[in-house]
């Protein structure tokens, strides 16, 4: 057959086509009746199951971001801990939530700093300076914090331990700088702690406060 | 066969069953539709049964012919399925939906001068797409002796067109 009768029996056929959307709704109502679902429903599915693994991906970084010691302010998933940090604090409904919230907040930057002084330690001076001027400033914070909320407790066991580490990181120094930068923090806040002890003690027992000073005060 | 290829068997048979019901239906579109829609059903109930080694396409082929003769014998009782087959060609209302170019309807006119066997031939497969095995199994004839007729339809047909 020459081309030309060809080519013209086949337009012929073609115009008898079935409408494309015809051909679409048939397999559509087909594949329902096999128990296939139909392509918006299957791509729903994928989208539900992608945004399932995004969800829990990202919750899995949260948490990651949120509990980990390793994420310090020079890590890239630092902002992610900020930012839950300010959700927390967000939904925090009363004051006193709020305020436990913050402590709680202040006590994780106290904690960070310690281990970016452990980090710097031998590095550079500056640096391990500036870092500790921060430490200095958040425990002074956490000092006015306890005392504006009048807390009646003893000195709790974190900011003991604060102490402790702090100068097991100073008996480690590398340099005299090094000494000296942690001896102000500590200096300082040793006479936070014995404040507040005398503070306490003297609400207890006023007549007895002058005569025993607490253990941790003859450091 | 296993389901799970009947939409592959859907994608490769579906023009060809709605021209074969367009074209014995005068064009009628909507017919077409619902009736291939009723043939596709019938064939994924039955798909289970459907061997391609054996029957390849008259198998659909088979359940749309039984399905136009009970479409037709319900609509225009006692009409012979040759009648029914061969309508749309005698009717211009046919020819007037495909909106065809004055050579196409030429060519269609030529082909109904071609013997009865040869013009079916010519429009099974060329104007509807079945291959010539296809059309060998429905028929019951061998598919090279359908080659050989087809090209001495379409000499006969390039003949008839020269005179047209």
């Amino acid at each position: 057959m020459d081309w030309f009768t060809d080519s013209k029996l086949n337009k012929i056929g073609d115009r008898a086509n079935p409408d494309p959307r015809f051909v679409r709704a048939l397999e559509s109502k087909l594949k329902k009746e096999m128990g296939h679902p139909a392509w918006w429903i299957r791509w729903s599915r994928l989208g539900a199951m992608a945004t399932s693994v995004v969800f829990v991906f990202s919750g899995a970084m949260g948490a990651y971001a949120y509990n980990s010691p390793n994420v310090l302010p020079d890590h890239p998933l630092y902002g992610l801990r900020q930012a839950l940090e300010r959700a927390e604090l967000q939904l925090a409904t009363s004051p006193e939530k709020k305020t436990q919230v913050q402590a709680k907040h202040l006590e994780r930057r106290i904690e960070e700093l310690e281990q970016l002084l452990l980090k710097q330690q031998g590095k550079d001076p500056e640096k391990f300076k500036e870092i500790s001027d921060r430490l200095q400033e958040k425990l002074e914070e956490a000092g006015k914090a306890s005392a504006e909320h009048k807390s009646e407790s003893p000195p709790n066991d974190a900011r003991e331990s604060h102490i402790d580490k702090l100068r097991e990181i100073q008996k480690n120094a590398r340099t005299d700088a090094e000494r000296e930068a942690l001896e102000n923090v500590l200096n300082q806040e040793q006479l936070r702690l014995e404040e507040k002890i005398d503070r306490v003690e003297k609400k207890r027992d006023p007549a007895e406060s002058t005569q025993h000073k607490p253990e941790k005060s003859d450091r | 066969m296993d389901l799970k290829h009947f939409p592959d068997f859907y994608q490769a048979n579906v023009k060809r069953v709605y021209r074969y019901f367009f074209y014995r239906l005068r064009g009628n579109e909507e017919t077409a539709q619902d009736l291939t829609q009723d043939v596709f059903m019938k064939a994924l109930k039955a798909f289970d049964r459907y061997d391609p080694e054996i029957s390849q396409a008259s198998w659909i082929f088979t359940i749309s012919r039984n399905h136009l003769i009970n479409f037709v014998q319900k609509e225009r009782p006692g009409v012979p399925l040759e009648d029914i087959e061969d309508s749309w060609w005698d009717r211009i209302d046919g020819i007037e939906k495909m909106a065809l170019k004055n050579d196409e309807k030429r060519l269609l006119s030529a082909i109904k001068q071609l013997p009865e066997d040869d013009a079916d031939l010519v429009r099974l497969k060329h104007l509807e797409g079945w291959t010539f095995d296809e059309i060998a199994q429905v028929k019951g004839k061998n598919s090279g002796a359908l080659r050989v007729q087809a090209h001495r339809a379409l000499k006969n047909l390039k003949k008839i067109l020269k005179h047209l």
